[in-house]
């Protein structure tokens, strides 16, 4: 079977095509009998009590059909967790932040919905406003919500061994605050969603996002229709990289739109508005107080680590905790204490992000090559040896059960000619090296598995249903790619439904990197399941042993005389006529610990298994206008076993641009609450011109558990590419650099601050 | 986001051109490339209530030589094909940077030379949507009585971010306006008024028809040096042009110019044949001039990057502009 193997095959994906083409369906292109254009209006102050909202002229004006504000809602606050539930979507006490959703219209155009939007009128009564972490924490400060005390939405607290005794026992201690700037998710599709409430009581909804099943949870709870009743649809996704997460105002309201006029709404956001009214990045403070031996083992990490979250918690807890996670799943820490502060502010709401974390990860990162070099040891040698290994348990108590961590740091340093280059490159020009785990699936209750089916069609042909989503990485394809390898067939014979919360399996959604882990083994699974009924069918149509048969190029073949075979065609009908429809089922649950907590019991098994990477990154820095031109990244990645290695390879590149060049451009930038570069043109993602050369190394471990030893496929380097700049910019210029982004303008000060 | 409602018009030639904007001086606006205007329409900063395409006035475009061996540019003329023309490559390396620089490839076969010397001053706290706008009392520019850029400002700083004016004004080029009628001819730096507010000396029924320039005497050498966060489409946080022309031994500077953009509301000329003017090429002469430069940069906090490293950028820039001139030679 091994040379028809699609598995380690770079096929090209399903969904390439379409997207090529330019013929993909995204939610901004449906078009439905009847459907009306639905715009918000929002908050221009960033803290205000709202007095009234008279929405009577808009309602009067021709061609408006439904007018909504929050008192059209039910009341009810969500929250990811039962102690975050503070967002009512649309609020009817106070706004919160400049961009917050007060009301909204669905009318027959865009231009007739925008006039209306102009003829609402709203009382505000301003308040006084918090917008950074000390502002936020002061004495005194204006609570955003009164049962948050000092403005703190959460606090994540971990203890592990005794720090005190390990500080003392340290040779080397090092102390230390790093700082950075939130980013843009960036995603080149637009907020948009597609609502339409039936005659029969049924909400359909359509909009890219990451956990349909999730999404009509949230909806049934706010508009108090029952789960049966909505229907969140497959629909393209234009990239989400964490933002898609949950539900959000823009759901809500178009869905009330929808309920209250009896039409299909479309609402589709400007890119100003994906800018200030979807979830966004977190600023991060991170203290770091490392202590290690002489000889580089690290003994204790002090973390404390202020996050600023905007108006509501999103999810809060989760995004208070990962940076940590990451980082504990990668080095023995058998000593720490770690204090995660999400903190409110009147900024739009912050969320998780695939890049998330990086003053805390990078700061890490500098502390790691700072005691390398105090020791005078290899930052290369340094990470080996605090790094976990296969069979190790993380200080919170998950077990790595594969770990390509030394793998990817030796391939990594090898192929940049490491040895040759660090400390020993021209002034200015600098190499350096980070290297992170990854979960693949993070706990989330009864919604932590997957489920599958495939059928077996007449022509031999599969139907696969899954519930995973795609939100542009490829997951769809990889689906397939599983099913047609596990049944011998070719990917063009399966057909993929995916991620309807009506038609599909459940699934966890496109969070915390499950989908090849987790529903690939679903989809192994019932393909596994659909085998095994075709060569029972097979094994007695050919009167032979089911054992001695297997599958391949859509023949059921004896293993040991090839020759002898049958179509797939012919035991898929015989079994047919038998009564007998082929048909597989599989589900598949990581191996986690359920009485995990984010907050109350931050401890146990978080995921079933965990990737490595390593990312090394080679730079160049003009002394005189603090430009960095990055030249180049070798970023390996533990993956397990890539099942489609050009998508894997794809996933990397696309982290060194979004994580590798970000650490050098992108920021918000605020005045108060009010964001100054919502657009591509002044917040800086980078061009093709910006671009490092990449290499991409794919390191295989075959993982026990994952889908043919596949683990997810390339995260570890949207979470390392920043720690490696921020050291080659060390090896570059001997500055610790501990502000980012790196612009000109920080990078000069800190040159003239060292030579000062 | 959708345009705002505006009457349009298609004039062929350009006698109807000024015959259309001498009625509708009031509320018009030209659309050469669009790159500039329609961002601008989008963004509600100006609801023309009639356009004035000028794309199909063939007369307003392409690259002529003039008898005395000067160049006609038509204001129409898109800046790639400034960047196709052998004769800027050949004859005017210093435009061709300039030209370069502009933006990204998409936006230089779209926007024209006429309209991006006619690009309107800039400002993070103005280039903005009106719904931003709302969060903010209106400023000088929009036509209130306040800076939001600058903290007690009186007036309005709103920068002047174009790429080929400041080496157009280096190389001495002159444009031609029309309106109905008449006509004039005047030096390009005289169509800066240098104020944010309003940053052109042009009446409102005046056309930019083209752009003349002079045929560089021998030796002169020039560059352009930009500024800017990624390697294309950001405007200039800093921009310095310089042409000069050199005595037949290389030794002395016989006359030049120096200008900057992106560090005040209009073009800067820092040098106009002063420092530049029969002195001796030297490491002395080039600090001196970098280090005017770096004293009549005035920018301020309206565009990305804090002001005082802009300024400091000024003199590296200047620096590196007059020594890759002179490495050139």
């Amino acid at each position: 079977m091994t040379e028809t193997s699609l598995i380690g095959r770079s096929i090209i994906r399903t969904d390439t095509l379409a997207k090529a083409t330019g013929q993909a369906r995204y939610t901004a292109d449906l078009e439905l009998p009847r459907m009306l254009v639905g715009k918000v209006l929002r908050s221009p102050l960033a803290h205000a009590r709202i007095v009234g909202i008279d929405t009577s002229k808009a309602e009067r004006l021709r061609g408006v059909k439904a007018v909504v504000t929050g008192w059209d809602g039910h009341g009810v606050k969500w929250g990811v967790f039962p102690y975050t539930q503070d967002h009512a979507m649309v609020p009817t006490d106070k706004v919160r932040y400049i961009g917050e959703e007060v009301a909204a219209v669905a009318a027959v155009d865009e231009e007739t919905a925008l006039e209306a939007l102009s003829l609402i009128e709203v009382e505000y009564e301003e308040l006084p406003a918090v917008f950074t972490i000390d502002e936020a924490l002061a004495e005194g400060a204006p609570l955003l919500h009164d049962q948050y005390k000092h403005n703190i939405n959460v606090h994540v607290h971990i203890e592990v061994g005794d720090i005190n005794q390990a500080f003392r026992e340290a040779d080397l201690v090092l102390e230390d605050t790093f700082e950075a700037a939130g980013e843009m998710y960036g995603m080149l599709e637009p907020y948009a969603v597609v609502a339409h409430y039936t005659p029969e009581g049924y909400l359909d909804i359509w909009m890219p996002n990451a956990g349909p099943h999730v999404r009509a949870k949230a909806l049934s709870n706010l508009l108090r229709i029952p789960l049966n009743k909505i229907r969140v649809h497959h629909i393209n996704s234009g990239g989400a990289f964490g933002g898609r997460s949950e539900i959000s105002p823009g759901d809500f309201v178009t869905s009330l739109l929808s309920i209250k006029s009896g039409h299909p709404v479309k609402l589709v956001y400007t890119r100003e508005e994906t800018s200030i009214a979807t979830r966004q990045v977190h600023d991060i403070r991170a203290h770091i107080k490392t202590g290690a031996k002489r000889d580089g083992t690290i003994i204790a990490k002090e973390f404390k680590v202020y996050y600023n979250g905007g108006a509501y918690s999103s999810t809060g807890p989760i995004a208070t905790s990962i940076p940590f996670y990451v980082y504990e799943e990668t080095y023995r820490l058998p000593n720490l204490v770690y204090d995660g502060y999400r903190i409110l502010t009147n900024r739009p709401i912050r969320g998780m992000y695939r890049c998330h974390g990086r003053a805390f990860l990078a700061g890490n990162a500098m502390h790691m090559d700072k005691i390398a070099e105090e020791l005078g040891l290899d930052p290369l040698d340094i990470r080996i040896k605090n790094g976990l290994r296969a069979g190790d348990i993380t200080a919170t108590g998950s077990k790595i059960i594969s770990c390509g961590l030394e793998d990817t740091l030796k391939a990594a340093a090898k192929k940049i000619g490491w040895k040759k280059k660090r400390g020993k490159l021209p002034p200015y020009h600098g190499i350096g090296m980070g290297s992170i785990a990854i979960m693949c699936g993070f706990p989330m209750g009864f919604r932590s598995g997957s489920s599958a089916y495939v059928r077996l069609n007449e022509d031999g042909a599969a139907t696969v249903v899954t519930g995973v989503v795609d939100n542009g990485q490829g997951n769809e394809s990889l689906m397939a790619q599983i099913a047609a390898h596990t049944l011998g067939i070719p990917i063009e014979a399966v057909n993929l439904v995916c991620s309807d919360t009506e038609i599909t399996t459940h699934d966890p959604g496109a969070y915390s990197q499950a989908a090849t882990f987790v529903g690939g083994n679903a989809v192994r699974l019932a393909a596994e399941d659909a085998r095994d009924k075709i060569l029972t069918a097979a094994a007695e149509y050919m009167k032979v042993d089911k054992g001695d048969l297997a599958l391949k190029d859509r023949m059921v073949y004896v293993k040991r005389e090839p020759d002898k075979a049958i179509k797939l065609t012919r035991a898929v009908r015989y079994a047919m006529s038998k009564g007998h429809h082929i048909q597989g089922y599989g589900t598949y649950i990581p191996k986690i610990s359920f009485d995990r907590e984010w907050v109350k019991n931050p401890y146990g098994q978080m995921a079933g298994t965990f990737s490595y990477g390593t990312s090394i990154a080679e730079l160049e820095v003009d002394p005189e206008t603090g430009i960095i031109t990055l030249l180049r990244m070798v970023v390996a990645h533990d993956c397990g076993n890539p099942i489609n290695p050009r998508a894997v390879e794809g996933q990397l590149e696309g982290s060194v641009g979004q994580a590798g060049t970000a650490t050098i451009l992108e920021e918000h930038l605020w005045d108060g609450g009010l964001q100054l570069n919502s657009d591509f043109l002044d917040y800086k993602m980078p061009l093709s011109v910006d671009m490092p050369d990449i290499d991409p190394l794919l390191i295989r471990t075959m993982d026990p558990e994952g889908p043919y030893g596949a683990k997810e496929g390339g995260l570890t380097i949207s979470m390392s590419a920043y720690k490696a700049i921020a050291n080659a910019f060390y090896d570059a210029t001997g500055v610790w650099l501990k502000e980012f982004p790196y612009t000109p303008d920080r990078v000069l000060k800190a040159l003239q601050a060292k030579q000062a | 986001m959708k345009l705002p409602a505006f009457g349009y018009f298609n004039p062929k030639d350009i006698p109807s051109v000024l015959e259309l904007l001498s009625y509708h001086h009031q509320g018009g606006a030209l659309l050469a490339g669009g790159t500039d205007l329609i961002v601008r329409m989008k963004q509600r900063l100006t609801s023309p209530h009639v356009i004035i395409n000028l794309k199909d006035v063939e007369e307003l475009r392409g690259i002529r030589k003039a008898k005395d061996g000067s160049l006609i540019i038509g204001a129409l003329t898109r800046i790639s094909e400034l960047l196709d023309s052998p004769v800027i490559k050949k004859k005017y390396p210093g435009l061709y940077q300039a030209a370069e620089a502009v933006a990204a490839p998409p936006l230089q076969h779209m926007g024209t030379v006429g309209g991006n010397l006619l690009q309107e001053t800039r400002c993070l706290y103005y280039n903005q949507t009106d719904m931003w706008r709302r969060s903010k009392p209106v400023c000088y520019k929009a036509g209130g009585d306040t800076c939001n850029a600058v903290k007690g400002g009186q007036h309005c700083f709103a920068t002047y971010q174009g790429d080929l004016a400041p080496m157009l004004i280096a190389l001495n080029a002159r444009v031609v306006l029309a309106k109905k009628g008449e006509s004039r001819t005047l030096p390009l730096e005289d169509l800066y008024s240098g104020k944010g507010k309003h940053p052109f000396k042009k009446d409102a029924d005046e056309l930019l028809e083209s752009i003349l320039l002079p045929s560089p005497a021998r030796q002169t050498l020039c560059r352009y040096e930009k500024l800017r966060l990624r390697r294309a489409l950001d405007y200039p946080l800093v921009g310095v042009a310089v042409c000069f022309t050199l005595s037949g031994d290389k030794k002395t500077c016989q006359t030049g110019r120096l200008v900057l953009t992106g560090v005040g509301s209009g073009p800067v000329i820092v040098d106009d044949n002063t420092l530049m003017k029969h002195a001796e090429v030297s490491e002395e002469w080039i600090k001196e001039l970098s280090e005017a430069a770096y004293k009549m940069a005035k920018p301020v906090p309206n565009v990305l990057t804090p002001p005082a490293y802009r300024k400091r950028m000024v003199r590296v820039l200047t620096r590196r502009a007059l020594t890759r001139a002179l490495e050139a030679a």
